[in-house]
């Protein structure tokens, strides 16, 4: 009996599980992402006058900002310019001055300057009243900034709401805040509005929808440096505006900042060169075929030549007409114009000083031109990066640098951002690298096994299959080709023996087991990563089939394909290992949700509809759900609705919290292993755990009351209700429910202490309060939630720990067996970090207000403090800055011990958590060496004491 | 009482007034746990909670500062600074209105002051604070000469708590950890036994080793004494023979070596 406590204070002592040195970066992944980069936002920049290497500067749709070094593709920094990365973020816009060291960004009512070289802020300036910006543009700068000139930047803002005024604003480059502001009370909210700068003006453009004609284009002339107006003109420009990237004007910023206007179907581009009021047209010949788009193209230094390049499109062809303006007259000179190809192209304009380049990339081919003459100065073959996936590297937008040297050599480097949203950089052909800024849309995850798909399981299952006498044939045939290895296998394990631990994810895989991370993003791709590594194996997008508005609403793996679910109810599979598409049905019944049951022959999706009724999704796989299946939904009130489905659905209960509204259900996952019905106590007793595989957790809010209600899904009846008041609904709200647990954090100011703070709340639920009692429910055998013992509620045994920082996306580790003590996972939102908090610290029995006794503390139970310190070595991001995390999940590994751990949202973080350490392998620490040189220096000992032993052997004879 | 009628007061002005938000500055020094506060990343910042649950967030600005420009409301708020490799204390800051500057009924924004700034230490009460680090100013109107008096500009210099250890080091090998290992320990006391033993009965007096020897027959680790002694079971009833059975060996087996 001794011996069992010895071992149970040995294992509760057994440190938790923190990160080694050499685990760091070694277990885990990263992908540190911007989201995809917005072209008018992404640029080559030097961080400061003195340095030769630039930087890749961009600013991404999802208001991230950050610098990338072109030689690798590694973040240098980044800044999340809403707090939280968040998708279609508002209109950003990012400017750079020249060699001043810094770069500014307006989003929303803010503008601020951040260091270009490491990304701290320099200054904010926040805009009056309830607006949002709508340009910002840099203001040439006259003389160098060693001069003392500071860049200035000139922005746009909008009013949020009818009846505001749209003011263009002068804002001081060194902090001081608005120099001088125009406010325009006339312009809708509707109208298109924008400015371009010159080296001395202010252009401010409007195009508002008139009375009887299509649009008017007013421009409003301001001298750029005392902002007082200087003139008023309309040109006639009545259609639409072709500049790359939205805005109404081409080439701000240069000497010439042109409007150039078009409209389906782009035979005639209408020129104004801003200031001047003579418009100029051009006809565009469209080679036979519809014109489908024209895009301009135009360098952006102030002391670059006034040219520029028209990016004309048609269905099968993509060539560029290139232009110079004569700025004294305003006329405009077509200078040449460079071929059609089929190939989609994308042209990057830079300048060098005075001189104009022109790049094309195309999926095969980049090439540089300059301004003056269509000869091409270099043109090299796209290589594709070694080792790299050959998916489609077709370009839509390219940014690009130029480099002459010796007046001859040329260099390119060019961003290429291509439809399925990777950021590629080549140097002049050489792919540099690849960064797949489309992971940050990640919104569904499912693991898929490769043993699912292994030829051994494949070939295991045909045998089964066979008659014996042919099965027995394969066998034998199979093993004889098996022996054929063996050579190869041999001299692995001699190399795996002699040579030094390897810590390669191929390794970590055969130990894990390999799974791959299939994520569903909300651009309507599917994608494929290592579970190990975090590499991408393949990307896809969804079937044309499946209708533009339609998103992906459930991922389902099964034999090695993947099913996809979206919501105008239509199916496509994948194939799980190459990403190719097997076949898509298309749904006739739209779905809000969907769920898989268990039926007969095949699992049965259930299709709930925007009123919350589950139907049997007849149109997709005709197949009967197995009987007692539990489902709940959400009707249109809010009420939450239990359904018991089988060969009928039937509504079984109506739950309505009273008062507030059902925030979030949370049920226990999929997997989740039990290995032990009871705590064993440190007198031998045992606390039985109280079980139902249907419980779920609502969480409801109402009024700064946050209510969580324990619930039995088959008959809607309450377990448990707690409550909490003050909770602030700004902050996170999770729940998690595993095992005979369920946990939840919140942020709440107290209504009666005003304090605030972060809370973390845990509820073990126990058949009873006795040990080696099971209560009501010991004579049972069999339970029936309907039966008399169904409102047998557990004991609940709670703790509440106050957090230094709020916590969000609450998830449990799994592991195979369940035997392994679980950890839980959380993301800190504030600290950047994801954390794994043991759960023995977070056991609801800790003694309180005293030490605990003797049998507590052999049970490992140690003294309750409120405060639940998160210690930095449970971070398992470690020192990595993993940002706007939204959903994390965990799978079991083929080790009982570890548990693979991914966070997604917009960063992507995986690493391997061993909450009780590994105890099933061999660690680090392991040094083959030593168990060698023990075994040496036994037989050493055994040859040194054999005389002795003779010896001995001998008097024994003769004694 | 008269906490909450302020407040009470407080919200209502501020409900038809426009506010002129208090400011506040953090101003990182070095300190002893961080020398050089240039080294902090860029990715560091700082979020101040307002009672109703709006969060004011400020990133790190080159001169090692972080500036909150318009704390619009009033009552307690909750300071948190994040970085990644330090961690830093949080603070509790209260703001009223400044309803005198504005006037009553008038049309002015109320100033939004700061009047109580002080350290918030984990896992206590939201009033066990540290000291109130609004600076003290002797007050004209006040006759007990000393009090608080509230600012519309506030610098605190943030206390940094301790650097963040994330790794563990692994433990280096040393016999010691052998030896410490329980397995071990039991194996060293029984080879003790087993050397130590007959050392020990030899030097014992004969009346002793008799009663000895008949203490051990009865007494329950008789079994595994003989059994370290290589004696076998005396009798395969008596007792479980645990050596025995790991080596294999059977019962009808062990009765057949008597006679072998």
């Amino acid at each position: 009996m001794r011996w069992h406590g010895i071992f149970s204070v040995a294992l509760s002592v057994i440190p938790v599980q923190s990160l080694f040195v050499d685990e760091a970066y070694n277990i885990d992944f990263h992908h540190a992402l911007l989201g995809i980069p917005q072209p008018h936002s992404t640029f080559f920049h030097k961080p400061d006058a003195s340095s030769n290497a630039a930087l890749l500067y961009s600013l991404s749709d999802k208001a991230v900002l950050g610098a990338l070094n072109p030689r690798d593709g590694s973040l240098v920094w980044r800044q999340s310019l809403a707090s939280q990365p968040t998708v279609n973020a508002t209109t950003s816009f990012l400017v750079a001055g020249e060699g001043d060291g810094k770069v500014t960004t307006a989003v929303g009512k803010e503008v601020a300057t951040w260091d270009a070289s490491d990304g701290k802020l320099v200054w904010k300036y926040t805009a009056r009243g309830e607006v949002k910006a709508v340009d910002l543009q840099a203001v040439p700068v006259l003389g160098s900034s060693t001069d003392g000139a500071v860049q200035d930047v000139i922005l746009l803002t909008q009013p949020l709401q009818e009846g505001g005024s749209y003011v263009v604003s002068r804002i001081g480059g060194d902090g001081s805040g608005e120099r001088w502001r125009h406010e325009d009370v006339d312009t809708k909210l509707d109208a298109q509005v924008g400015i371009a700068t010159s080296l001395k003006h202010l252009f401010y453009i409007t195009k508002s929808a008139g009375l009887l004609s299509g649009q008017r284009t007013k421009v409003v002339v301001f001298d750029i440096i005392t902002g007082k107006q200087l003139k008023e003109y309309s040109p006639a420009l009545d259609s639409e505006t072709v500049a790359v990237d939205g805005r109404l004007a081409s080439a701000s910023g240069s000497e010439a900042p042109l409007l150039i206007t078009s409209e389906t179907p782009y035979k005639t581009i209408k020129f104004n060169l801003l200031g001047n009021n003579k418009v100029s047209t051009i006809t565009l010949d469209d080679k036979g075929e519809d014109i489908v788009s024209v895009s301009a193209h135009s360098a952006l230094g102030t002391t670059a030549e006034s040219h520029f390049l028209l990016h004309v499109r048609t269905a099968t062809k993509n060539w560029a007409e290139v232009y110079h303006i004569n700025t004294a007259t305003g006329d405009f000179k077509r200078a040449y114009s460079l071929p059609a190809i089929k190939d989609a192209s994308a042209f990057a304009a830079s300048n060098n000083g005075k001189n104009v380049f022109f790049s094309r990339a195309t999926s095969t081919e980049v090439s540089v031109y300059s301004s003056q003459s269509h000869g091409h100065l270099g043109r090299w073959p796209r290589n594709v990066l070694a080792g790299s996936r050959t998916s489609s590297t077709d370009p839509i937008y390219a940014i690009a640098e130029v480099a002459i040297r010796d007046n001859t050599n040329t260099a390119v480097r060019t961003a290429i951002i291509s439809p399925e949203g990777s950021l590629y950089l080549v140097r002049n052909g050489d792919t540099q690298w690849v960064r797949a800024e489309m992971l940050a849309y990640a919104e569904l995850a499912a693991w898929f096994d490769y043993a699912q798909v292994t030829p051994l399981a494949q070939e295991l299952s045909a045998e089964v299959s066979v008659d014996p006498a042919t099965a027995y044939i394969n066998r034998v045939y199979r093993h004889a080709k098996e022996l054929m290895h063996l050579p190869n296998y041999l001299v692995k394990l001699a190399q795996g023996a002699f040579g030094p631990a390897e810590d390669k994810p191929s390794v970590r895989e055969d130990l894990l087991g390999s799974r791959s991370l299939i994520l569903a993003t909300s651009r309507k791709q599917i994608v494929s990563l290592s579970g190990i590594s975090g590499a991408i194996q393949w990307d896809a997008d969804l079937p044309s089939a499946i209708s533009d508005g339609a998103a992906v609403r459930s991922l389902a793996i099964s034999e090695g394909r993947v099913t996809i679910y979206t919501s105008d109810g239509s199916v496509s599979v994948l194939n799980a290992t190459t990403g190719g598409v097997i076949e898509t049905k298309t749904g006739t019944i739209p779905a809000a949700r969907i769920i898989e049951l268990p039926g007969t022959p095949a699992s049965t999706l259930l299709k709930v509809n925007e009123e919350g009724i589950p139907q049997v999704a007849v149109d997709l796989a005709p197949s009967v759900p197995l009987e007692g299946n539990v489902v709940m939904t959400q009707d249109q009130t809010g009420n939450l609705v239990g359904w018991t489905v089988g060969t009928t659905v039937r509504k079984t209960w109506t739950f309505t919290p009273t008062p507030g509204k059902i925030v979030a259900v949370t049920t226990r996952p999929e997997q989740d292993p039990i290995a032990s019905i009871g705590k064993v106590l440190g007198d031998r007793s045992v606390l039985y755990k109280y079980f139902t595989p249907n419980m779920a957790v609502l969480t409801t809010m109402s009024n700064e009351i946050l209510t969580m209600y324990l619930i039995d899904a088959v008959t809607g009846a309450v377990l448990h209700t707690s409550s909490h008041a003050g909770v602030l609904d700004s902050f996170p709200i999770s729940a998690v429910l595993s095992e005979n647990w369920y946990a939840y954090t919140f942020t709440s100011s107290n209504p009666e202490t005003n304090a605030l703070s972060t809370q973390l709340i845990i509820s073990e639920l126990y058949e009873s309060d006795v040990p080696n009692d099971r209560g009501q429910l010991s004579a049972q055998t069999n339970y029936s939630s309907f039966g008399p013992d169904g409102n047998v509620k557990p004991h609940v045994v709670s703790a509440a720990f106050t957090l230094a920082e709020p916590m969000s996306h609450l998830t449990v580790t799994q592991t195979a067996q369940g035997i392994t003590s679980r950890s839980l996972l959380a993301y800190l939102p504030g600290s950047h970090a994801m954390i794994a908090i043991p759960r023995h610290v977070l056991d609801a029995r800790r003694p309180i207000d005293r030490d605990p006794t003797s049998s507590e503390a052999e049970e490992g139970l140690f003294r309750y403090t409120p405060e639940l310190s998160l210690d930095p070595k449970t971070f398992l991001s470690h020192a990595r800055d993993v940002v706007g995390i939204s959903h994390i999940s965990a799978v079991p590994t083929l080790l009982e011990s570890t548990s693979t751990v991914f966070g997604f949202g917009h960063d992507i973080f995986g690493t391997q958590v061993a909450p009780s350490q590994t105890f099933d392998v061999l660690g680090k620490n392991f040094s083959k060496f030593q168990l060698l040189a023990t075994v040496v220096a036994l037989y050493l000992g055994v040859l040194a004491l054999r005389p002795l032993v003779r010896r001995n052997v001998v008097k024994r004879g003769w004694l | 009482m008269h906490r909450t009628m302020l407040l009470l007061v407080a919200s209502f002005s501020l409900l038809f007034n426009p506010v002129l938000g208090a400011q506040l500055v953090l101003r990182i020094q070095p300190s002893q746990i961080l020398a050089n506060p240039n080294s902090l990343p860029p990715s560091t910042h700082a979020s101040i909670t307002a009672p109703n649950g709006v969060v004011f967030r400020s990133s790190l600005r080159k001169d090692n500062s972080i500036v909150f420009d318009d704390m619009s409301t009033a009552g307690s708020h909750l300071l948190n600074i994040y970085t990644r490799d330090y961690t830093f204390a949080s603070y509790r800051i209260d703001t009223k209105p400044d309803l005198a500057a504005a006037g009553a009924g008038s049309n002015d924004a109320v100033p939004i002051l700061i009047e109580f700034v002080a350290q918030l230490f984990p896992g206590t009460q939201w009033s066990d604070t540290g000291a109130n680090l609004v600076r003290s100013q002797p007050d004209s109107r006040s006759s007990t000469g000393q009090s608080p008096r509230p600012q519309s500009t506030f610098t605190i210099v943030p206390k940094v708590l301790a650097a963040k250890q994330f790794y563990e080091q692994r433990p280096a090998f040393s016999p010691l950890t052998l030896l410490k290992n329980p397995m071990i320990l039991l194996a060293i006391v029984a080879l003790g036994f087993t050397f130590g033993m007959p050392k020990l009965m030899e030097s014992m007096d004969p009346e002793m080793r008799a009663e000895y020897e008949e203490m051990q027959k009865k007494g329950p680790t008789a079994a595994l004494g003989r059994a370290m002694n290589g004696q076998g079971p005396s009798s395969s009833s008596e007792s479980f023979d645990l050596a025995g059975y790991l080596a294999g060996q059977k019962k009808d087996a062990s009765d057949m070596r008597g006679k072998r």
